[in-house]
C-alpha cells in the first residue's frame, strides 16, 4: 500500500508525516524515523487507546476541525495543539496564502466576558503591545493587546457588552495597507 | 427553630454547596438549592431536592440578597440554612435575619461573626483572654514619633497596616527607622484613599512565616475542642492553593499548645459549631493569633480525613442542639492528608483566569483519594465566580505516600476545554523544598516561574500521531461517503423517463 503523506504543525514546526497501513497496524513515518502503531477506537473521533512501539497511551481528541486540519489534543494530563494538512494541500498554501494575511491582526476573545472598556478608537495609531481592549471574567480584568502595530480599523464592541470565546473585538490593519 | 432540622437550604454554589447536600442526604434531609440565573445547569443545582431561582447572575443580585434567600427559605419551607464558605457565611446582618425568622442557621451567632469581623476589636478581645497576638500597638497610631517609638519596643521590622484593611492591601513593611515617617504618611493615605478610614497600627513584622491553623469545634452545651492544624503556606496573591495535615513543622508539644489556645479564643467568643483559628509562625515556631474564620473552610477535608470525621454532620448535630461526640482525649489524628485546589486558571500566563465548556473530565480514582467536585463533563463554567473548580484531596499514611499518590493523581486527571492550574500541582510536587516540607507563604513568589512547566516528553509525538490518525481516517469516510453519493445518483434512463412523463402531463 502507498503511504498517505501529511505535513503537521507542532508546537510552531513543520514536519512531514507519512502513514501506512501494515496490516491490522500502521507505520507512522516521522523525520525519517517510522513507529509502529496500533489503534484501538474507544470512541470514534474522540478517545483512542494508542500502543506505540510497546507504549500504552489514552488519548483524547478534545477539539477538532476537520476543514482546517486543527486539533486539540490531550495526553498525560495536558494537552498539544495539533494542525494536519494534507501534503498537496500544505504546497498549495504555502504557494498562495499566507500573504493575503498578513498585514491584519483581528483580537478575539480569548475567554467569554464583559467589555469593561475598548481603550482605543477607529483611526487609532496602536504599537505593538499596546492593550486595546479590557475584558472581565471571574472577577478578573484582563487587558488584551495587538499582536502588531498599525491603525485600529474598527472596534467590534462597546463598554458592558458580553462576548463569547472568539468574538471578534477589535481589527488592526499596517499602515500603508 | 424548634425541634430537629427537617430540610436545608444551602446558600452557596459550587463544590462546598454539593459537600453540604452530600452530607444532607446521608442524614436523609431534603436539600434545596438557590441559584442564579447563569447557574440553572451548575453541579449543585442538579444534585439538590430543590431548587430556586434567585435572580441574575451577578452575585450581588442572587447569592448576596439576604432578603431573595428568606423568600426561598419560606418559600420552599426550609427550617435551617447552610451558608458554605463566602458569599454570606460571615455576615452577621444575614445570622440575624435568619435568627428573626425562626429558621436555623448551620454555623455560630452572629455576636461572634461580628466580634472576629473587625481587626482592632478581635485583637483587643484576645488580649483580654490572653491570648497571644502579635506584638504591636493596640490602637491607631498618631504621629511618627509614637510610630518610632513604638517599632523600636517591638523591634524591626514592622509592619503598617490599615485597620480596615483586607486582601493585601493598605500593609506596608518598615526595615529601618528612617524610614518610618514617609512610610506612615504613605500607608494613611493608601487606607484613606481605600478603605475610607486612615486608622493605622503596628505590628511586628514575621519574616518568613508560614500560615497555619486550628480547626476547632464548639457545641451548646459549653464542650469545644480543637481537631489539629492545617498548614496552608502555599499561597499565591494571598490566596491558598495548597494545605495540608498535619504540618510538616508542627510537633505533638506544638499541636497542644497551639490547640488548647485556639480552644481559648473559641470560648472567648462564645462559639457555636465548627471554626477555624488562624496563626501566623514564625522562623523560631513562635505562633500568633492572626484571626478567626467563623465557617467552614475550602480546606476542611484535610481535617476530615486526618481525624475520621464528617465536619459538616458534626455542624448540623450542634445546630440541633446535640453534644459533640467525642472528647478531646478522643480525638487522636492518624495519617497524612493534602488538598490541591483545582482552579480554572492558566499558570503558563500568570493564572489568567478561564472559562468554557469542559469537552472532558476524567477523574482520578484508587486509593487514597477524594474529588470534591463541583463540575462535570459538558458543564459550561460561567465567568461570573470564583474559579475554584474542585479540590482534589490525597490521603497516605505519611508525607511521602501522599506525594508519591498525588504525583500518579495527577497522571489521571484530565480536565479539557478550560485552562486549569493541573500542571502547577505538578510541577509542585516535584520541588526538592516542598517535598522536604520547607517553605513559606513566599514560596510561589520565589520558586515558580510558568517557564519551568513541564509536559510529559512523549506528549509531542503521541498527539502528533492521534491527530494524523484521525485526520486520514476522517478523509476517507468523506471519500467514501463521497464516492457512494455518487453511486446513488439516479441513472440516465431514469432521469429521461421522468421527464418525458413531466412533459406529457403538461401537454
Amino acid at each position: 500500500m502507498s503511504a498517505h503523506r501529511y505535513v503537521v504543525t507542532l508546537n510552531g514546526e513543520k514536519k512531514e508525516v507519512s502513514l501506512s497501513p501494515d496490516g491490522e497496524r500502521w507505520a507512522i513515518t516521522v523525520d525519517g524515523v517510522t513507529h509502529t502503531l496500533e489503534q484501538t477506537v474507544i470512541e470514534r473521533d474522540e478517545i483512542y487507546s494508542l500502543i506505540i512501539g510497546g507504549q500504552s497511551y489514552m488519548v483524547d481528541l478534545v477539539e477538532k476541525n476537520w476543514d482546517s486540519g486543527k486539533f486539540t489534543v490531550s495526553a498525560f494530563a495536558s494537552s498539544a495543539e495539533v494542525i494536519v494538512r494534507d501534503e498537496l494541500e500544505a504546497i498549495a498554501e504555502e504557494m498562495t496564502g499566507a500573504s493575503s494575511k498578513e498585514g491584519l491582526f483581528e483580537l478575539k476573545a480569548p475567554m467569554p466576558g464583559i467589555v469593561v472598556k475598548s481603550l482605543v478608537k477607529a483611526g487609532d495609531t496602536v504599537a505593538q503591545g499596546q492593550g486595546l481592549v479590557i475584558l472581565e471574567a471571574m472577577k478578573m480584568q484582563n487587558e488584551l493587546a495587538s499582536e502588531m502595530e498599525g491603525i485600529v480599523q474598527e472596534v467590534f464592541v462597546s463598554d458592558g457588552q458580553m462576548v463569547e470565546t472568539g468574538a471578534p473585538l477589535a481589527r488592526i490593519i499596517k499602515e500603508d495597507a | 427553630m424548634a425541634g430537629k432540622i427537617t430540610k436545608v437550604l444551602v446558600a452557596n454554589r459550587g463544590e462546598i454547596a454539593l459537600r453540604v447536600m452530600r452530607a444532607l442526604r446521608e442524614l436523609e434531609i431534603p436539600s434545596v438549592a438557590v441559584y442564579s440565573e447563569a447557574d440553572r445547569e451548575a453541579a449543585h443545582v442538579l444534585f439538590a431536592n430543590e431548587a430556586v431561582c434567585i435572580g441574575p447572575a451577578p452575585s450581588t443580585e442572587s447569592y448576596l440578597r439576604i432578603d431573595k434567600i428568606l423568600e426561598a427559605v419560606r418559600e420552599t419551607g426550609a427550617d435551617a440554612v447552610h451558608p458554605g464558605y463566602g458569599f454570606l457565611s460571615e455576615n452577621a446582618a444575614f445570622a440575624r435575619a435568619l435568627r428573626d425568622a425562626g429558621i436555623g442557621f448551620i454555623g455560630p451567632g452572629p455576636e461572634a461573626m461580628e466580634l472576629m469581623g473587625n481587626k482592632l476589636t478581635a485583637r483587643a478581645a484576645m488580649i483580654a483572654a490572653d491570648v497571644r497576638v502579635i506584638p504591636g500597638s493596640d490602637g491607631a497610631l498618631g504621629d511618627p514619633d509614637e510610630a518610632r517609638r513604638l517599632a523600636r519596643e517591638i523591634g524591626f521590622p514592622v509592619m503598617l497596616k490599615a485597620a480596615a484593611g483586607g486582601g493585601g492591601k493598605g500593609m506596608r513593611v518598615v526595615r529601618d527607622e528612617s524610614d518610618m515617617a514617609s512610610a506612615l504618611d504613605a500607608t494613611q493615605a493608601e487606607a484613606a484613599k481605600a478603605f475610607a478610614d486612615s486608622a493605622v497600627f503596628v505590628e511586628k513584622y514575621i519574616e518568613e512565616p508560614r500560615h497555619i491553623e486550628i480547626q476547632v469545634l464548639a457545641d451548646r452545651k459549653g464542650n469545644a475542642v480543637y481537631l489539629g492544624e492545617r498548614e496552608c503556606s502555599i499561597q499565591r496573591r494571598h490566596q491558598k492553593v495548597v494545605e495540608e495535615s498535619p504540618s510538616p513543622i508542627v510537633s505533638e508539644a506544638m499541636r497542644k499548645e497551639m490547640g488548647e489556645m485556639a480552644v481559648m479564643v473559641a470560648k472567648a467568643c462564645d462559639y457555636e459549631g465548627a471554626g477555624t483559628v488562624e496563626f501566623m509562625v514564625d522562623a523560631n515556631r513562635d505562633f500568633y493569633f492572626l484571626e478567626m474564620n467563623t465557617r467552614l473552610q475550602v480546606e476542611h477535608p484535610v481535617t476530615e480525613l486526618t481525624y475520621n470525621v464528617d465536619l459538616v454532620k458534626l455542624q448540623i448535630s450542634v445546630a440541633n442542639g446535640e453534644a459533640l461526640p467525642f472528647t478531646q482525649e478522643e480525638l487522636v489524628p492518624n495519617g497524612w492528608a493534602m488538598e490541591f485546589r483545582i482552579y480554572a486558571e492558566d499558570p503558563a500566563t500568570n493564572f489568567l483566569p478561564s472559562t468554557g465548556k469542559i469537552l472532558r473530565l476524567r477523574e482520578p480514582n484508587g486509593p487514597g483519594i477524594r474529588h470534591d467536585s463541583g463540575i462535570y463533563e459538558k458543564y459550561d463554567v460561567p465567568i461570573y465566580y470564583d474559579p475554584l473548580l474542585s479540590k482534589l484531596v490525597i490521603y497516605g499514611q505519611t508525607r511521602d505516600e501522599v506525594i508519591q499518590r498525588s504525583r500518579r493523581a495527577f497522571t489521571e486527571f484530565v480536565i479539557a476545554g478550560i485552562r486549569t492550574n493541573l500542571s502547577f500541582h505538578q510541577w509542585l510536587l516535584r520541588q526538592p523544598a516542598f517535598e522536604q516540607g520547607n517553605f513559606d507563604t513566599h514560596f510561589i513568589d520565589n520558586h515558580f516561574r510558568p517557564e519551568y512547566l513541564e509536559q510529559d516528553e512523549a506528549l509531542p509525538f503521541v498527539a502528533l500521531a492521534a491527530a494524523t490518525l484521525a485526520y486520514h481516517q476522517h478523509g476517507r469516510r468523506m471519500n467514501f461517503a463521497g464516492l457512494q453519493a455518487f453511486s446513488r445518483r439516479p441513472s440516465r434512463w431514469k432521469l429521461a423517463a421522468r421527464k418525458e412523463a413531466v412533459t406529457r402531463r403538461q401537454s
